[in-house]
């Protein structure tokens, strides 16, 4: 039996490593392994508990909006205020999480998962007039690989001409990312890191201006998603209509739903969101979410076995040589059952709770990529339940900027409690995010994050079953073992996020210039 | 609208790792003027905030062995990584966007500014070592930053 490993460690920790047992050609077994203990928690503690905002968003690179948005709930509910917040302090949270959501989807697709299907090195042949290709192909030819470094050696399969368009796209699609983020700090102050969402609201004021600004940037987005990306999945899955199934996984999505619609509902869960929260089964049917149900366990990762249990009571004692022990990462898992989350789980709970919009929506794309509803579950099943959930928030945002009251506040004052216990529930753009709070003596007792890549990466859990990304590698067949394609194509498609990456240059190039200080 | 800009990347939730935004905030509270200040943290979606500057400096944790605080400096062009692609959006470092950021037209003139950490792990602030030496590392960084201002962009 062969062993492949997939372990990008050199600048980076905090890392998902893969393993990979094969035989014949098939993945047997599959190991995830998350490489950096989570000790985020244990700084928040003893801390003011309006930190958490600050500090959070500093946990994750890529969904520090995400994590704002969750500690904002968390201590929203905390200090009572869940129910009170402003209709323009829920619009302009929806709006700034919605921005950062599609700048963020944009983002994976191209920047991430785009490069394994489009031959970017073709480039280097271009002989076309297109200014931007022409750039690129002018930076490949001076030796310059990286980004554009080629996945694998062979299946290649969209045409010369198809590769060349959607790498125009590629590079059209930093100019997107770069309209939702504008969009997002218009009201969130600054990006990465905003500082606008806030427990009991959002600080800033809408204005007419701010709020024209913003529906300007929005109108260009909405075309790119419905002329650009879309458009770009299907070409993609029109050549590669085999990743309907391969990668498949547990086949049952769990979602926290997203997007207030309502401020008067304290109870996250009971409260009206855009996307619905739920767990789906294979038939498609869908559960509503019991976050009662929902503990980590520890059989396989390096902690504690007391570390088990429900994440409001969480902790974080580091086992580091743990017999069965092989990630950092928990298993949380709901009644003891594997559950994928992502934007296929908010779709899919929207789709199966019957949402007319997102039913039309999700309908029309099954229909153009020739595939039943069963298909999302998948590689490719990820790719456009990520398309197609950009749309739907970007769909619907344009009414919520109309439903703002230009010079009203959108923030509510509030005191911090001597006890309190808090719960903040949110989809990130890849998935599940939920944040826990327990407040003693005004400061931090406790702090739990459960982030979304802690379900699909997760190691096997007490009953011995796989998380989900090991399900969705486990039986794929390789049609060249020293490329692994397929793998990578899987892992990405989850669009995994482990938190906290650490970028330390080791740079091997010369040195110019060195002081030392005494 | 600023020509030359300085860009502290890193996690400032794991100690030294976090040196270059460290640095920046320090930079915002001087009230530095004519040079475009950014708080990278650890996203990779920066080479937009980077788009129309003619100089940047990059201010993050560099391990090269030497003594911790040590403050090196290496233009863009003289570091080479392995090509690679990776897993997670994570993964899109920060090489990889600085040289995206060139071919967009982004600064031509790119210089490094590492600093040699004491300590990465989780905890908020410096290690005690790099707090001892802040004042130095930030004076460094404006000499390196006037001298950046004063020449000819390329």
């Amino acid at each position: 039996m062969g062993r492949i490993v997939i372990d990008p460690v050199t600048r980076i920790e905090g890392h998902l490593k893969i393993e990979a047992m094969v035989e014949g050609g098939v993945v047997k077994e599959a190991r995830s392994t998350g490489t950096l203990f989570r000790g985020f928690e244990i700084i928040l503690q003893g801390r003011d508990p309006r930190d958490a905002q600050r500090i959070t968003q500093r946990i994750c690179g890529v969904c520090p909006t995400s994590h704002s948005t969750a500690a904002a709930l968390n201590l929203d509910s905390a200090f009572g205020i869940a129910d009170k917040i402003p209709e323009n302090g829920r619009l302009l949270r929806n709006l700034i999480l919605g921005a950062a959501h599609i700048a963020d989807h944009i983002l994976h697709f191209y920047h991430l998962a785009a490069l394994d299907y489009v031959d970017v090195a073709a480039l280097a042949k271009y002989r076309g007039k297109d200014p931007a290709l022409k750039s690129v192909r002018d930076f490949i030819a001076r030796g310059e690989s990286a980004p554009f470094v080629s996945r694998g050696r062979s299946d290649f399969r969209l045409s010369r001409k198809a590769s060349e368009t959607l790498a125009a796209h590629y590079l059209k699609a930093f100019e997107m990312r770069r309209k939702g983020q504008e969009a997002a700090a218009i009201f969130g102050g600054k990006l990465p890191h905003n500082v606008g969402i806030v427990p009991g609201g959002v600080t800033a004021v809408p204005t007419v201006d701010k709020i024209a600004s913003f529906l300007w940037r929005l109108n260009e987005l909405r075309e790119f998603i419905d002329n650009v990306y879309l458009p770009d999945v299907f070409e993609v899955a029109r050549a590669y209509p085999d990743y309907f199934e391969i990668g498949a996984g547990c086949k049952r999505t769990l979602s926290y739903g997203v997007y207030e619609l309502e401020t008067a509902e304290a109870d996250l869960v009971k409260r009206k969101r855009l996307f619905l929260n739920g767990i789906v089964f294979e038939d498609l049917k869908r559960e509503p979410l019991d976050i009662s149900r929902i503990s980590e366990e520890v059989k396989s990762s390096w902690y504690a076995e007391e570390c088990k249990g429900k994440p409001a009571a969480g902790k974080t004692i580091p086992a580091p040589h743990k017999k069965d022990g092989y990630s950092w990462i928990k298993s949380p898992r709901s009644d003891g059952r594997v559950c994928e989350v992502g934007p296929l789980a908010r779709v899919l709970a929207t789709y199966a709770g019957g949402d007319p919009r997102m039913r039309e929506l999700v309908d029309g794309a099954l229909k153009e990529a020739g595939v039943s509803a069963k298909a999302l579950f998948s590689t490719l099943g990820r790719h456009l339940a990520r398309a197609l959930g950009a749309k739907f928030i970007a769909d619907s945002m344009p009414a919520w900027l109309l439903e703002l009251k230009p010079g009203e506040p959108a923030y509510i004052d509030s005191k911090v409690p001597e006890e309190s216990e808090g719960m903040g529930l949110v989809e990130a753009a890849r998935g599940a995010l939920g944040h826990w709070i327990r407040i003693k003596d005004g400061k931090i007792a406790l702090y739990q994050c459960v982030v979304p890549t802690t379900w699909n990466a997760s190691p096997r859990d007490d009953r011995g079953q796989p998380g989900p990304l090991e399900q969705a590698l486990t039986g794929v067949r390789l049609k060249d073992e020293s490329s692994p394609v397929e793998i990578e194509r899987i892992v990405r498609s989850f669009d995994p996020c482990i938190a906290c990456a650490v970028h330390l240059l080791s740079p091997k190039g010369m040195e110019i210039g060195r002081v030392e200080i005494c | 609208m600023a020509e030359a800009g300085i860009i502290g990347v890193g996690n400032l939730l794991l100690k030294d790792e976090g040196i270059g935004v460290h640095v920046v905030q320090a930079l915002e509270k001087l009230g530095i003027e004519g040079v475009k200040l950014i708080d990278g943290g650890t996203s990779p979606d920066f080479p937009f905030l980077v788009q129309g500057l003619k100089k940047l400096l990059v201010i993050d944790a560099v391990q090269l062995g030497g003594q911790p605080g040590t403050v090196y400096r290496f233009p863009l062009s003289e570091l080479e990584i392995e090509p690679r692609a990776g897993l997670s959006l994570h993964e899109v470092g920060l090489i990889e966007n600085l040289k995206l950021a060139q071919a967009l037209g982004g600064p031509g003139e790119v210089t490094i500014i590492g600093v040699e950490p004491a300590e990465i792990g989780w905890g908020l602030g410096l290690s005690p070592v790099l707090r001892e030496k802040f004042p130095r590392i930030l004076a460094l960084v404006l000499e390196e930053g006037n001298a950046l201002l004063r020449t000819e962009a390329l």
